[in-house]
């Protein structure tokens, strides 16, 4: 990625500790008061909210399941792993009735 | 990144590289450094794996096909035994050898859990028995359940069987007995790991990981000409924001919500940043494209094109034409109509909205080398819309009445997040969960593809003055070399996939070197830079970003023609050009 102008990837611009980066008490008045909404939502809004008719479903499901819901890629699900297995046998052991040849070496 | 840096014009926010490149490159310049850090993880997964395969592979494979054969001229449906002999297979698994178990031990993240945090890290013998004697009562209810839908699919095939297979009634009605029985299975083998909970303490483990990580990134860091022991410094804090975030994204309900690591990350290092700023001493270790791009070099080894030319014709067509026909169309409104200001944000959100979520975008912005508030805001985007879809989506498609392999055919191609696809497949069945997930699998494997097109269209047409003809060689020195590490690690794997046939390579590439090392190392390194990202982050400046709401208008034109296009080409491809696959799944 590219560096932006105003390098704030360095100490001192913006967001690192330095020139405008909120100081003092204002700053960790900030840092608590953030971390108290995201106990909020961890403790209480997000379980409140997973009792709603539209998502209670759905998390008890994965619950049972144990499904890997928030990960990004293939190899971090177990159920990629099943549904590849039974893709390929699917294709490479079809069963009789479908006399057409393998779709797959 | 390149060091030598010239702006276009005073106005304009997009930087290019002066294009230059010299020997020491290979060992000064981070594209390179990742690619010998990332090839470093693959060998030791390799030698470790390859060395360490399953006892009695050849026989129990061997065995387990004969059966499939047979059961596969026996009935024309999948049988019992057709399964058994699948699920035989699948339990040939180099990971699950002495030395793996100890890798997986010392490099796991933060555990599961929900009420107490100190679950995440440590759990004594007296807890963990508690929870095993609860989860056990689960446990022998649905190994119960699936004992009995076991049986009922064995009366309804000997049904079949007595009818030599020849009544289709009969053998419909075997057909839905076994797909119950195999979901009941599913769900007693969830419930199996759970009744297997031990005590455990993970913070010397990751004081470990902490310790081996930060000399192994430190090591690149001295030949790159940076200090050592500075970077090792900062590297504690970053690591342990890191863990905070794996904590995080561990608990039970943000994993209902499909909130992973990367949010997390992102998050916490930006409260940090923006409320009483990043220590002046961890700077040295915010080094986002560093981790960035070794964690995409071991991505590029886990894209497999061996594997997705065996799992099906008409999920390729479903994935590889829309998903690319989708990305160029979104980023052409991007520029065109809604007018995104800069490029780079418009192909991130473009790109990880029609590929697949957050990898995707990592492995874009790193290809056209956005800056981290567009990714930040493509994968704040990405995020949302999953959760929101990942919930919407079967919902929609059980009370529209819409056939399982469709719904699961749409929901892979649509829905970002590989995990949350996983969950709303299994959540409509198991033939829409194998659909999803093929689909999903194929996207994901179009990643390497698409990095490397952004890339080369980068360097050769956006990186250069208008009406400006590049030569090959200019292409080269603006190329970012780390993407060639990424091809390189995807060919090699997938030859070594394709060489040793899927069976073997199922045990020892996929679950072995992959899962058993690159996953594992990728996933801290992603997490690693996206707290990075958030420590380097001012508010302000991402408020910029989304002036006038456009990322967002161009993430929903996008995704409702992204939505219309794959529902279109599923419906064409299983249901219309290739049937007889669709009856199979």
């Amino acid at each position: 990625m590219a560096k932006s102008r105003n390098k704030s990837n360095d100490p001192g611009s913006p967001g690192a500790e330095g020139e405008k980066a909120p100081a003092g008490l204002r700053g960790v008045a900030g840092l608590l008061v953030s971390m108290g909404l995201v106990y909020m939502f961890m403790f209480h809004l997000g379980p409140a909210l997973e009792q709603g008719a539209w998502i209670k479903p759905m998390a008890d499901f994965i619950e049972e399941r144990n499904i890997e819901s928030s990960m990004y890629f293939y190899t971090e699900v177990e159920e990629f792993s099943d549904a590849r297995l039974n893709w390929q046998h699917t294709m490479t052991y079809a069963p009789r009735a479908f006399t057409e040849p393998p779709l797959c070496p | 990144m390149v060091e030598n840096i010239e702006q276009r014009s005073p106005d304009d926010e997009v930087v290019m590289d002066k294009p230059t490149s010299q020997w020491s490159d290979l060992w000064k310049k981070e594209d390179y450094m990742a690619i010998w850090l990332g090839f470093f993880i693959l060998l030791v997964g390799v030698l470790i794996y390859f060395n360490n395969a399953p006892s009695g592979m050849d026989q129990t494979i061997s065995s387990a096909n004969a059966t499939l054969e047979e059961q596969a001229d026996r009935a024309p449906f999948k049988t019992i035994e057709w399964y058994q002999a699948m699920d035989a297979k699948s339990k040939l698994k180099a990971t699950g050898s002495s030395i793996g178990k100890t890798i997986k031990e010392f490099t796991s993240k933060p555990q599961g859990w929900s009420g107490n945090p100190v679950h995440a890290f440590y759990m004594s013998e007296e807890t963990a028995g508690e929870i095993r004697r609860k989860a056990s009562v689960k446990y022998e209810a649905a190994s119960q359940r699936a004992q009995a839908a076991l049986e009922e699919a064995k009366q309804a095939q000997q049904a079949a069987a007595a009818a030599n297979f020849n009544n289709e009634s009969l053998n419909e009605q075997a057909t839905d007995e076994i797909i119950q029985w195999r979901e009941a299975k599913a769900g007693a083998s969830s419930a199996k790991k759970k009744a297997g909970v031990s005590a455990y303490n993970q913070i010397p483990h990751l004081i470990g990981l902490m310790i081996v990580l930060a000399v192994f990134f430190g090591i690149g860091m001295k030949f790159m000409g940076k200090s050592f022991g500075q970077f090792v410094k900062g590297f504690l804090f970053v690591f342990l924001i890191a863990i905070l975030a794996y904590t995080a994204a561990s608990n039970a309900t943000m994993k209902h919500y499909g909130i992973g690591y990367a949010a997390w990350a992102i998050l916490f290092g930006l409260i940090i940043s923006n409320t009483v700023g990043t220590p002046k001493w961890v700077m040295p270790s915010v080094q986002t494209e560093y981790f960035i791009k070794t964690g995409l070099v071991l991505l590029g080894a886990e894209i497999l094109f061996g594997k997705i030319l065996s799992i099906g014709v008409p999920g390729i067509f479903v994935a590889w034409v829309v998903t690319p026909t989708v990305l160029i169309t979104t980023y052409i409104i991007g520029q065109k109509l809604i007018r995104i200001p800069s490029k780079t944000l418009n192909m991130t959100i473009s790109a990880d909205m029609s590929v697949c979520g957050v990898s995707a975008a990592i492995a874009t912005a790193a290809a056209c080398r956005a800056k981290k508030e567009e990714l930040t805001l493509a994968v704040g985007l990405s995020l949302v819309f999953t959760s929101i879809m990942m919930i919407l989506m079967p919902a929609f498609i059980k009370a529209v009445g819409m056939p399982e392999i469709l719904g699961g055919a749409w929901m892979g191609g649509t829905i970002d997040a590989t995990g949350a696809v996983a969950a709303a497949g299994a959540f409509l069945g198991e033939r829409a969960l194998y659909t999803a997930a093929t689909i999903k699998m194929i996207q994901n494997v179009l990643i390497g593809v698409i990095a490397f097109g952004v890339a080369v269209y980068w360097c050769a047409k956006v990186d250069c003055a208008p009406g400006q003809r590049v030569s090959a060689v200019e292409i080269w020195h603006r190329f970012p070399k780390f993407v060639i590490g990424f091809i390189t690690a995807s060919i090699v794997f997938s030859f070594m996939y394709s060489s040793m046939g899927a069976d073997v390579s199922y045990a020892v590439i996929d679950h072995g070197a992959l899962r058993g090392m690159s996953k594992i190392f990728r996933g801290w390194f992603f997490c690693l830079a996206f707290v990075s990202i958030g420590l380097a982050t001012n508010f302000r400046e991402l408020r910029e970003y989304f002036k006038g709401g456009k990322p967002l208008i161009l993430y929903v034109c996008g995704q409702t023609l992204n939505l219309c296009l794959t529902l279109l080409m599923a419906y064409i491809m299983f249901y219309k050009v290739f049937p007889e696959i669709t009856a199979r799944i």
